[in-house]
């Protein structure tokens, strides 16, 4: 998947799409979703270079995401910071939180660092809930204000949308940017074999932690919209079940293509809406439509993209694209 | 250049190299033969410091690198091809190559000299330096991986098994590029199952045998040993 112009094609594409989408859709309802859908896509941006660049499965993006949304909310609220400086403190505190769980767990290999990161995103949904005298407990936070610029407040939820969707376009430029980068193809190293990485003298360990600061900064921007976008929040949100459809929409996108990864998060945060007409089935057929896409097309939608292309290139007769066998 | 004194390595409780002492001199080509599981891999990743923190001490050019972390041993000039060659599967040739410059990319000036070497080394690589790692067939990963261990420019070269699942004219085409790394000023230790092969090309030879060395001499005299003909060379 090392294609970075099918890659930034891929992106602009999207990006545009996404721009042309809003006046398309009437309904209120679905309009906000889509601006649900924007912020899903600042935080798996972070997800993807954890998981799809360097391999590793986090669950506890529920705990990123509560971290984020939380500091911008008591930041607003509490300590009476402005916007701006609250979604910088959330994007720095998530990327924090990244240097906190990364360095005691990162020894930790496969399955136990996921096991341990779903213990994080649940340890993080029990504090807010019940560490009351600051978070509020299961009350929430109210009243969280939305971004300005100046004296104008984006209250117009299609003003909010075009601005996050700005700060995503923005956020996949720096993750592309970043991928193309030595770091990047380090992430990518760790992620084949870390072993091999080790032996040939790249710090995985430091990879890794890096890794996870990364995803912190991206998904506490992503979280702190998301507390200003709702204007209220309370922990109930932040469940495992989420953070396993975070890891999903990277699954459902291809691992380690970006704009896989995108279209996975918008098609994830519409599905269970368009199936909510469905009541207690809609979970069931959400299930078998994902299983569905794991077995038939395990490469997700980018596998689904790069087999098509393939096909198309070998039917223009242009054989193979490495000459001598 | 290096030197191993009294060596001892443990997995858990299991101890898996009995003071292993062995040296390794600049401009050599010494080989550590002997069977599966003799500790060969151990002594090589505990130079590494890739596994367990051993005892005794490893020196490097008179330097104590004992249990250092590894990115900082490949700093001070030695490199390792692991066993299994280990690229990385995902990444193109150039990629893979990227990644074993890594190590010094504080010194991004030297990047085209190192890579016109292994290119002339190997110019296979040069012809597919676009082509995922993993779509190298067995023989061009081997070069790869030497060649992404020569990118990190050591002054030691640590190869093991090189000519592990190579087809007997392949394994030949190894031996003799590594003949050829180490005209060129590398030194290298190479741990070997292929015990006759190392043995042509190496200076000097150590015989392992459960995480012991037990004989060690001239790699000719080794050859004429009665019980390394008998255990090693099927004579």
């Amino acid at each position: 998947m090392g294609n970075s112009r099918l890659r930034n094609i891929c992106l602009v594409i999207i990006f545009v799409l996404l721009a042309c989408a809003e006046p398309l859709i009437t309904s209120r309802f679905y309009k906000f979703v889509l601006a649900l859908a924007v912020i899903n896509v600042i935080m798996v941006t972070g997800l993807h270079v954890i998981f799809g660049l360097t391999g590793q499965i986090f669950m506890g993006m529920a705990g990123f995401w509560g971290i984020g949304s939380y500091i911008l909310a008591l930041a607003t609220t509490k300590m009476g910071l402005g916007f701006w400086p609250a979604l910088i403190l959330s994007s720095v505190g998530v990327g924090f939180m990244g240097v906190v769980l990364g360095i005691p767990t990162l020894r930790l290999k496969g399955y136990y660092l996921s096991i341990t990161t779903i213990g994080f995103g649940e340890i993080t949904r029990f504090i807010l809930m019940n560490w009351s005298a600051v978070t509020g407990g299961v009350f929430g936070v109210f009243n969280i204000p939305r971004p300005h610029f100046g004296g104008f407040v984006l209250t117009n939820d299609a003003h909010f949308y075009y601005f996050s969707l700005a700060l995503a376009a923005i956020l996949a430029v720096v993750a592309a940017i970043l991928e193309d980068s030595k770091y990047g193809t380090a992430f990518k190293g760790v992620r084949d074999d870390e072993l091999a990485a080790d032996a040939i003298g790249i710090d995985s360990t430091g990879i890794k932690v890096m890794a996870f600061v990364t995803c912190g900064l991206f998904v506490g921007i992503g979280a702190g919209l998301y507390s200003s976008l709702l204007t209220y929040i309370s922990p109930e949100v932040f469940t495992l079940e989420e953070s396993f459809r975070f890891v999903t929409m990277v699954l459902v996108g291809g691992i380690g293509f970006l704009p896989g990864a995108i279209v996975g998060a918008v098609v994830l945060t519409f599905l269970p809406e368009m199936l909510r007409f469905l009541q207690a089935w809609y979970l069931a057929i959400y299930g078998l439509i994902v299983l569905g896409i794991v077995i038939y097309q395990p490469g997700g939608i980018a596998g689904a993209l790069q087999g098509f292309l393939e096909r198309r290139r070998l039917a223009r007769g242009e054989g193979k694209q490495y000459g001598t066998a | 250049m290096l030197r191993l004194e009294n060596v001892n390595a443990f997995y858990g409780h299991i101890q898996a190299l009995h003071e292993v002492s062995l040296e390794v001199s600049a401009g050599e080509i010494v080989c550590l033969i002997g069977a599966n599981g003799a500790g060969k891999t151990t002594t090589l990743m505990s130079i590494m410091g890739v596994v367990s923190t051993p005892q005794g001490k490893i020196l490097f050019e008179d330097e104590d690198i004992t249990g250092r972390p590894t990115p900082s041993i490949v700093h001070k000039g030695i490199s390792c091809v692991p066993e299994g060659r280990r690229i990385f599967p995902q990444l193109t040739v150039m990629e893979n190559l990227d990644m074993g410059f890594y190590p010094r990319r504080d010194r991004p000036a030297e990047f085209e000299e190192d890579l016109e070497r292994v290119f002339q080394l190997f110019p296979v690589l040069k012809e597919r330096k676009d082509q995922l790692g993993g779509t190298l067939s067995g023989g061009q990963q081997q070069m790869l991986a030497l060649a992404r261990g020569l990118m990190a420019r050591p002054k030691l070269l640590l190869l093991d098994e090189p000519s592990l699942g190579l087809a007997p004219l392949l394994v030949e085409q190894v031996m003799e590029s590594i003949v050829e790394i180490n005209k060129q000023g590398t030194t290298v230790l190479l741990v070997e199952q292929n015990a006759l092969m190392a043995l042509e090309i190496s200076h000097r030879g150590y015989v392992l045998e459960t995480g012991a060395i037990t004989i060690s001499g001239d790699s000719q005299e080794l050859m004429a040993n009665a019980q390394v003909r008998s255990s090693y060379l099927g004579a």
